[in-house]
């Protein structure tokens, strides 16, 4: 009887070994795995104590304007407000009684493409010593990645900025954080 | 038979420890590089408070990741020349009022293009900027002008190295790095 019980207890102590090595080190496997997710601008989300999941971009993104299939390059402009546009021939029409605009957008390509948005409104910007100008705000759908949005745009005059679209917080603010080291980590991807 | 089990066992159970430690290890060294990218860089917003050296005057900033560099509203710029060298004296004030005169000496001058009216010309000094934790020497322009609402814009010149931007966020973190 003595003997049997002295050579059970290594027994019972190595099966009680292995299952606490086997069990830790499974635990400790998944949570490697939790915490070696590398981050990857344009792959990665930020999680915040929000609901809402906020892509890590650049301080230049490639955007698409819908449905005209236009891409431009877009700087992201956190100190500002309202986004902005730079944009040619900008004539105001009038369709159904209503108050359009028409104005050609050039892509990085050089290729020129008009386009035809209702007028949502009109700022009149006195300049001291120059005649006032009038600036016009229209509505595009723009893309950043996968963040589709129809934004509030005001048409600007860009002439001699390298970038045409200025992407301001109404768009970024609660969809986008921005990596200043980084510049062009998404395509636009939105279906 | 019984004798072969435990013999077995027993060797298991020998063999699993150094896995175990591999575990831990790996564990370990994916949760280092996990801090270490989070040490890189703070996560800040688009209004935070930063802390200027020399003078250790605190104001009210706007990070602009559009921004190339970064440029300072001061009041009363004025050139002199000291050993041999151009230098330049600024009054900066802050929201709370409270109004320092710093001495530099200028590095450049620098042509900034403005979306209103004609580009300018600024002088450049070295300040040391604080936000958050984050410390680092950046040329800034100076503009003769009063706006104690943001009188200093950060761009990527200090921001590329030290932070990510959320712009649905303002004041999230105040000036405390530690002096060398």
């Amino acid at each position: 009887m003595k003997a049997h019980s002295s050579s059970s207890f290594p027994v019972i102590l190595s099966a009680f070994l292995l299952l606490i090595h086997s069990s830790v080190f499974a635990l400790e496997k998944e949570e490697g795995k939790k915490k070696s997710e590398t981050t990857v601008a344009g792959d990665v989300t930020i999680h915040t104590t929000e609901t809402k999941e906020k892509m890590m971009v650049g301080w230049i993104e490639k955007v698409k304007i819908e449905p005209e299939n236009l891409v431009m390059h877009a700087k992201l402009a956190p100190g500002t407000e309202t986004s902005s546009i730079g944009a040619e021939n900008v004539k105001s029409f009038k369709k159904k009684g209503e108050k359009w605009i028409k104005f050609d957008l050039v892509d990085r390509k050089g290729k020129k493409q008009t386009l035809k948005r209702k007028l949502i409104r009109i700022a009149k910007i006195k300049r001291p010593g120059n005649d006032p100008i009038e600036r016009f705000t229209i509505k595009l759908e723009l893309c950043v990645g996968n963040t589709f949005l129809e934004e509030e745009v005001t048409i600007a005059d860009r002439t001699g900025f390298e970038y045409e679209l200025l992407i301001g917080r109404s768009f970024l603010a609660g969809n986008l954080t921005i990596d200043p080291s980084l510049s062009y980590t998404v395509k636009p991807s939105c279906r | 038979m019984m004798y072969k089990i435990k013999v077995l066992l027993i060797l298991l159970s020998f063999l699993t420890t150094p896995l175990l430690g591999f575990a831990e290890a790996e564990s370990a060294t994916s949760e280092l590089e996990e801090e270490n990218n989070n040490l890189e860089k703070d996560l800040v917003g688009w209004i935070e408070k930063v802390k200027l050296s020399p003078s250790n005057i605190t104001l009210e900033a706007k990070l602009d990741t559009g921004a190339d560099n970064c440029s300072l509203n001061a009041q009363d710029i004025k050139k002199f020349k000291r050993k041999g060298q151009t230098w330049v004296k600024f009054k900066i004030k802050n929201r709370e009022k409270k109004e320092k005169t710093i001495e530099l000496p200028v590095i450049k001058q620098t042509r900034i293009k403005r979306v209103k009216g004609k580009s300018q010309v600024r002088p450049v000094v070295r300040l040391g900027l604080c936000l958050g934790s984050k410390y680092s020497e950046v040329d800034v322009n100076l503009a003769d002008r009063s706006n104690f609402a943001y009188p200093l814009l950060v761009g990527r010149s200090f921001l590329s190295a030290h932070v990510v931007l959320d712009p649905s966020r303002t004041y999230t973190t105040e000036p405390n790095c530690k002096s060398d």
